[in-house]
Protein backbone atom coordinates (compact mmCIF):
# COMPACT_ATOMS: atom_id res chain seq x y z
CA UNK A 1 0.00 0.00 0.00
CA UNK A 2 1.58 3.16 -0.98
CA UNK A 3 -0.36 7.08 -0.36
CA UNK A 4 0.94 10.25 -1.79
CA UNK A 5 -0.77 13.60 -1.13
CA UNK A 6 -1.12 16.70 -4.11
CA UNK A 7 -2.35 20.09 -2.96
CA UNK A 8 -4.17 22.64 -4.65
CA UNK A 9 -5.14 25.09 -2.36
CA UNK A 10 -6.90 23.78 0.35
CA UNK A 11 -7.93 21.10 -1.72
CA UNK A 12 -5.68 17.87 -0.96
CA UNK A 13 -5.99 14.90 -3.14
CA UNK A 14 -4.83 11.43 -1.73
CA UNK A 15 -4.18 8.60 -4.16
CA UNK A 16 -3.36 5.42 -2.42
CA UNK A 17 -2.09 2.27 -4.72
CA UNK A 18 -1.85 -1.13 -3.74
CA UNK A 19 -3.69 -3.34 -1.26
CA UNK A 20 -5.84 -2.01 1.94
CA UNK A 21 -5.82 -4.81 4.09
CA UNK A 22 -6.04 -5.44 7.79
CA UNK A 23 -2.24 -5.37 7.77
CA UNK A 24 -1.91 -1.67 6.05
CA UNK A 25 -5.26 -0.42 7.09
CA UNK A 26 -3.49 1.15 10.16
CA UNK A 27 -1.01 2.50 7.95
CA UNK A 28 -3.61 4.13 5.49
CA UNK A 29 -4.84 5.89 8.05
CA UNK A 30 -1.83 7.68 9.50
CA UNK A 31 -0.90 8.68 6.22
CA UNK A 32 -4.41 10.10 5.36
CA UNK A 33 -4.51 12.34 8.75
CA UNK A 34 -0.85 13.47 8.13
CA UNK A 35 -1.23 14.80 4.82
CA UNK A 36 -4.84 16.61 5.90
CA UNK A 37 -3.58 20.24 7.27
CA UNK A 38 -5.70 22.05 9.89
CA UNK A 39 -6.39 24.72 6.68
CA UNK A 40 -7.72 22.16 4.44
CA UNK A 41 -11.67 22.30 3.22
CA UNK A 42 -12.08 19.78 0.37
CA UNK A 43 -10.24 16.44 0.63
CA UNK A 44 -10.17 13.48 -1.97
CA UNK A 45 -9.34 10.25 -1.59
CA UNK A 46 -8.18 8.94 -4.97
CA UNK A 47 -8.64 4.96 -4.80
CA UNK A 48 -8.11 4.05 -8.59
CA UNK A 49 -4.68 2.14 -7.78
CA UNK A 50 -6.22 0.36 -5.43
CA UNK A 51 -6.96 -3.96 -6.32
CA UNK A 52 -7.90 -4.59 -2.93
CA UNK A 53 -10.03 -3.37 -0.11
CA UNK A 54 -11.36 -5.95 3.08
CA UNK A 55 -13.57 -3.99 5.84
CA UNK A 56 -10.14 -3.51 7.66
CA UNK A 57 -9.78 -0.73 4.88
CA UNK A 58 -13.32 0.44 4.81
CA UNK A 59 -12.81 0.84 9.03
CA UNK A 60 -9.65 2.80 8.12
CA UNK A 61 -11.59 5.72 5.69
CA UNK A 62 -14.44 5.42 7.38
CA UNK A 63 -12.36 6.65 10.83
CA UNK A 64 -11.13 9.49 8.21
CA UNK A 65 -14.13 10.42 7.04
CA UNK A 66 -15.23 11.00 10.57
CA UNK A 67 -12.28 12.72 11.57
CA UNK A 68 -12.52 15.31 8.88
CA UNK A 69 -16.33 15.81 9.16
CA UNK A 70 -15.90 16.84 13.32
CA UNK A 71 -13.27 18.99 11.51
CA UNK A 72 -16.04 20.17 8.72
CA UNK A 73 -13.45 19.00 5.68
CA UNK A 74 -15.68 17.87 2.31
CA UNK A 75 -14.54 14.22 2.25
CA UNK A 76 -15.07 12.35 -1.25
CA UNK A 77 -13.70 9.12 -2.53
CA UNK A 78 -13.21 8.73 -6.91
CA UNK A 79 -11.64 5.66 -8.71
CA UNK A 80 -13.44 2.83 -7.52
CA UNK A 81 -13.00 -0.30 -9.62
CA UNK A 82 -13.73 -3.88 -9.84
CA UNK A 83 -13.63 -5.86 -6.73
CA UNK A 84 -13.10 -2.45 -4.71
CA UNK A 85 -16.14 -1.04 -6.17
CA UNK A 86 -18.39 -4.36 -5.44
CA UNK A 87 -17.02 -4.14 -1.60
CA UNK A 88 -17.98 -0.33 -1.68
CA UNK A 89 -21.38 -0.95 -2.85
CA UNK A 90 -22.14 -4.60 -0.85
CA UNK A 91 -21.10 -2.62 2.68
CA UNK A 92 -23.06 0.42 1.78
CA UNK A 93 -20.22 2.61 1.60
CA UNK A 94 -20.71 3.93 -1.87
CA UNK A 95 -24.09 5.50 0.08
CA UNK A 96 -22.35 7.10 2.90
CA UNK A 97 -19.78 8.45 0.96
CA UNK A 98 -19.85 11.52 -2.38
CA UNK A 99 -18.56 8.84 -4.91
CA UNK A 100 -17.51 10.21 -8.54
CA UNK A 101 -15.73 8.05 -11.05
CA UNK A 102 -12.95 10.90 -12.07
CA UNK A 103 -10.71 12.76 -10.10
CA UNK A 104 -11.31 16.22 -10.94
CA UNK A 105 -15.10 15.99 -10.81
CA UNK A 106 -14.76 15.22 -7.65
CA UNK A 107 -12.51 17.94 -6.58
CA UNK A 108 -15.11 20.54 -8.33
CA UNK A 109 -18.11 18.65 -7.15
CA UNK A 110 -16.31 18.69 -3.29
CA UNK A 111 -15.21 22.12 -3.25
CA UNK A 112 -18.86 22.96 -4.32
CA UNK A 113 -20.60 21.11 -1.54
CA UNK A 114 -17.89 21.98 0.86
CA UNK A 115 -18.93 26.47 -0.06
CA UNK A 116 -22.34 25.64 0.57
CA UNK A 117 -21.77 24.11 3.57
CA UNK B 1 -9.19 -35.44 -7.21
CA UNK B 2 -6.05 -33.24 -5.68
CA UNK B 3 -5.10 -33.28 -2.16
CA UNK B 4 -6.06 -30.72 0.57
CA UNK B 5 -3.78 -28.11 1.15
CA UNK B 6 -3.28 -26.95 4.84
CA UNK B 7 -1.31 -24.14 6.70
CA UNK B 8 -1.22 -23.66 10.70
CA UNK B 9 -0.45 -20.43 11.54
CA UNK B 10 -0.04 -18.11 14.39
CA UNK B 11 -2.55 -15.30 14.98
CA UNK B 12 -0.87 -12.32 14.15
CA UNK B 13 -1.34 -9.80 11.23
CA UNK B 14 1.64 -10.04 10.01
CA UNK B 15 0.97 -13.35 8.73
CA UNK B 16 -2.26 -12.08 6.79
CA UNK B 17 0.42 -12.16 3.71
CA UNK B 18 1.63 -16.01 4.22
CA UNK B 19 -1.77 -16.82 3.53
CA UNK B 20 -2.48 -14.26 0.21
CA UNK B 21 0.63 -16.47 -0.97
CA UNK B 22 -0.79 -19.75 0.44
CA UNK B 23 -4.11 -19.20 -1.55
CA UNK B 24 -2.46 -17.91 -4.58
CA UNK B 25 -0.55 -21.12 -4.94
CA UNK B 26 -3.08 -22.61 -4.17
CA UNK B 27 -5.24 -21.30 -7.45
CA UNK B 28 -2.52 -21.10 -9.73
CA UNK B 29 -2.49 -25.11 -9.12
CA UNK B 30 -6.06 -25.90 -8.74
CA UNK B 31 -8.51 -22.80 -9.57
CA UNK B 32 -7.95 -20.23 -12.08
CA UNK B 33 -10.67 -18.56 -12.54
CA UNK B 34 -9.53 -14.54 -11.68
CA UNK B 35 -13.26 -14.05 -10.18
CA UNK B 36 -12.87 -16.84 -7.74
CA UNK B 37 -9.08 -15.73 -6.62
CA UNK B 38 -10.57 -12.49 -5.54
CA UNK B 39 -13.39 -13.58 -3.08
CA UNK B 40 -10.81 -16.20 -1.82
CA UNK B 41 -8.96 -13.30 -0.49
CA UNK B 42 -11.62 -11.26 1.10
CA UNK B 43 -13.23 -14.41 2.68
CA UNK B 44 -9.79 -15.57 4.35
CA UNK B 45 -8.96 -12.22 5.48
CA UNK B 46 -11.94 -11.34 7.23
CA UNK B 47 -12.35 -15.19 9.01
CA UNK B 48 -8.51 -14.53 9.74
CA UNK B 49 -9.01 -11.09 11.07
CA UNK B 50 -11.68 -12.14 13.20
CA UNK B 51 -9.65 -14.79 14.84
CA UNK B 52 -6.89 -12.70 15.46
CA UNK B 53 -8.79 -9.62 16.60
CA UNK B 54 -11.53 -11.02 17.85
CA UNK B 55 -11.03 -15.08 18.76
CA UNK B 56 -7.76 -14.42 20.52
CA UNK B 57 -8.79 -10.88 21.28
CA UNK B 58 -5.99 -8.98 19.42
CA UNK B 59 -3.90 -9.76 22.62
CA UNK B 60 -2.82 -13.26 21.78
CA UNK B 61 0.02 -13.52 19.00
CA UNK B 62 0.57 -17.43 19.31
CA UNK B 63 -3.19 -18.41 19.21
CA UNK B 64 -3.23 -21.55 16.68
CA UNK B 65 -5.63 -20.93 13.44
CA UNK B 66 -5.51 -23.81 11.03
CA UNK B 67 -6.69 -23.54 7.32
CA UNK B 68 -7.25 -26.05 5.10
CA UNK B 69 -7.81 -25.84 1.16
CA UNK B 70 -10.11 -28.71 0.03
CA UNK B 71 -10.93 -29.35 -4.09
CA UNK B 72 -14.47 -29.64 -5.11
CA UNK B 73 -15.09 -30.52 -9.06
CA UNK B 74 -16.61 -27.35 -9.58
CA UNK B 75 -14.63 -24.85 -7.20
CA UNK B 76 -12.85 -24.88 -3.61
CA UNK B 77 -14.03 -25.43 -0.04
CA UNK B 78 -11.69 -22.84 2.55
CA UNK B 79 -11.45 -24.29 6.34
CA UNK B 80 -10.67 -22.15 9.01
CA UNK B 81 -10.42 -23.32 12.84
CA UNK B 82 -9.29 -21.70 15.98
CA UNK B 83 -9.10 -22.87 18.96
CA UNK B 84 -10.64 -19.43 21.05
CA UNK B 85 -13.69 -19.91 23.43
CA UNK B 86 -16.85 -21.24 21.11
CA UNK B 87 -18.07 -18.07 19.06
CA UNK B 88 -20.69 -18.26 16.22
CA UNK B 89 -19.83 -15.99 13.65
CA UNK B 90 -22.83 -16.34 11.52
CA UNK B 91 -25.41 -16.55 14.73
CA UNK B 92 -23.25 -13.77 17.12
CA UNK B 93 -21.94 -11.09 15.33
CA UNK B 94 -22.98 -7.91 15.17
CA UNK B 95 -25.88 -6.97 12.44
CA UNK B 96 -24.07 -4.82 9.68
CA UNK B 97 -25.21 -1.05 10.07
CA UNK B 98 -25.36 -0.85 6.16
CA UNK B 99 -27.70 2.51 6.37
CA UNK B 100 -26.06 5.11 8.58
CA UNK B 101 -24.53 8.55 7.73
CA UNK B 102 -20.68 9.16 8.27
CA UNK B 103 -21.05 10.37 12.22
CA UNK B 104 -23.15 6.84 12.98
CA UNK B 105 -21.82 4.51 11.03
CA UNK B 106 -20.71 1.47 13.12
CA UNK B 107 -18.62 -1.17 11.15
CA UNK B 108 -19.10 -4.56 13.62
CA UNK B 109 -20.73 -7.35 11.25
CA UNK B 110 -19.42 -6.14 8.35
CA UNK B 111 -16.62 -8.62 7.68
CA UNK B 112 -18.96 -11.52 7.95
CA UNK B 113 -21.18 -9.88 5.80
CA UNK B 114 -18.78 -9.79 3.19
CA UNK B 115 -17.84 -13.27 3.61
CA UNK B 116 -21.29 -14.24 3.34
CA UNK B 117 -21.85 -12.01 0.04
CA UNK B 118 -18.65 -13.77 -1.02
CA UNK B 119 -18.67 -17.38 -0.49
CA UNK B 120 -21.38 -19.37 -2.23
CA UNK B 121 -21.94 -21.47 1.15
CA UNK B 122 -21.10 -20.48 5.05
CA UNK B 123 -21.42 -22.97 7.65
CA UNK B 124 -20.55 -22.94 11.15
CA UNK B 125 -19.90 -25.88 13.98
CA UNK B 126 -17.75 -26.00 16.89
CA UNK B 127 -15.79 -29.12 18.21
CA UNK B 128 -13.42 -28.31 20.44
CA UNK B 129 -12.38 -25.14 17.34
CA UNK B 130 -14.35 -23.08 15.94
CA UNK B 131 -14.56 -24.13 12.45
CA UNK B 132 -15.92 -22.10 9.63
CA UNK B 133 -16.40 -23.81 6.09
CA UNK B 134 -17.06 -21.61 2.94
CA UNK B 135 -17.23 -23.15 -0.31
CA UNK B 136 -16.68 -21.29 -3.76
CA UNK B 137 -18.22 -22.47 -6.62
CA UNK B 138 -21.33 -24.74 -7.66
CA UNK B 139 -21.57 -26.94 -4.56
CA UNK B 140 -25.18 -25.43 -3.81
CA UNK B 141 -28.35 -26.07 -5.65
CA UNK B 142 -29.70 -23.17 -4.02
CA UNK B 143 -26.79 -21.08 -5.65
CA UNK B 144 -28.20 -18.75 -7.79
CA UNK B 145 -27.23 -14.96 -8.34
CA UNK B 146 -23.89 -13.19 -8.13
CA UNK B 147 -25.31 -10.34 -5.58
CA UNK B 148 -27.16 -10.81 -2.43
CA UNK B 149 -27.28 -7.67 0.31
CA UNK B 150 -26.86 -8.24 3.75
CA UNK B 151 -28.39 -11.44 5.23
CA UNK B 152 -27.91 -15.09 4.16
CA UNK B 153 -30.97 -16.22 4.70
CA UNK B 154 -31.11 -19.80 7.11
CA UNK B 155 -31.72 -22.99 4.23
CA UNK B 156 -31.44 -25.86 3.86
CA UNK B 157 -27.36 -27.23 3.96
CA UNK B 158 -25.68 -28.44 0.55
CA UNK B 159 -23.50 -31.84 0.95
CA UNK B 160 -20.90 -31.35 3.09
CA UNK B 161 -17.43 -30.35 1.50
CA UNK B 162 -15.13 -33.11 2.84
CA UNK B 163 -14.97 -31.33 6.37
CA UNK B 164 -11.78 -32.26 8.02
CA UNK B 165 -13.05 -34.12 10.79
CA UNK B 166 -16.22 -36.27 10.77
CA UNK B 167 -16.95 -36.10 14.46
CA UNK B 168 -20.11 -35.23 15.95
CA UNK B 169 -20.64 -31.42 16.06
CA UNK B 170 -22.11 -29.78 19.43
CA UNK B 171 -23.74 -26.69 17.42
CA UNK B 172 -23.93 -26.14 13.87
CA UNK B 173 -25.75 -23.07 11.63
CA UNK B 174 -25.59 -22.85 7.85
CA UNK B 175 -26.09 -20.38 5.79
CA UNK B 176 -26.65 -20.51 2.04
CA UNK B 177 -27.35 -17.86 -0.92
Amino acid sequence: MDCRASRDGHSVVVEVEGRIDGATAGALENSMMAEVKETDKVVVCDLSGVSYVSSAGLRAILVVAKRLSKQSVAFSICGLTGPVAEVFHISGFDRIFQVYEKREEALAETAANSGRA
Amino acid sequence: MSKVERLEIDSQIENLSKIEAWIDSFCESHFPAVEFRHKMHLVVEELFMNSVMHGYGGVRDDGPIWLALHPLPEGAALVIEDDAPPFDVLKDSPVPDTQSGVEERQIGGLGIMLVQNMADHVSYDYDQRNRITTVFGRESPLDGGTEVDAEGSAGAAPQEPSPLKSGKSRQSTDATR
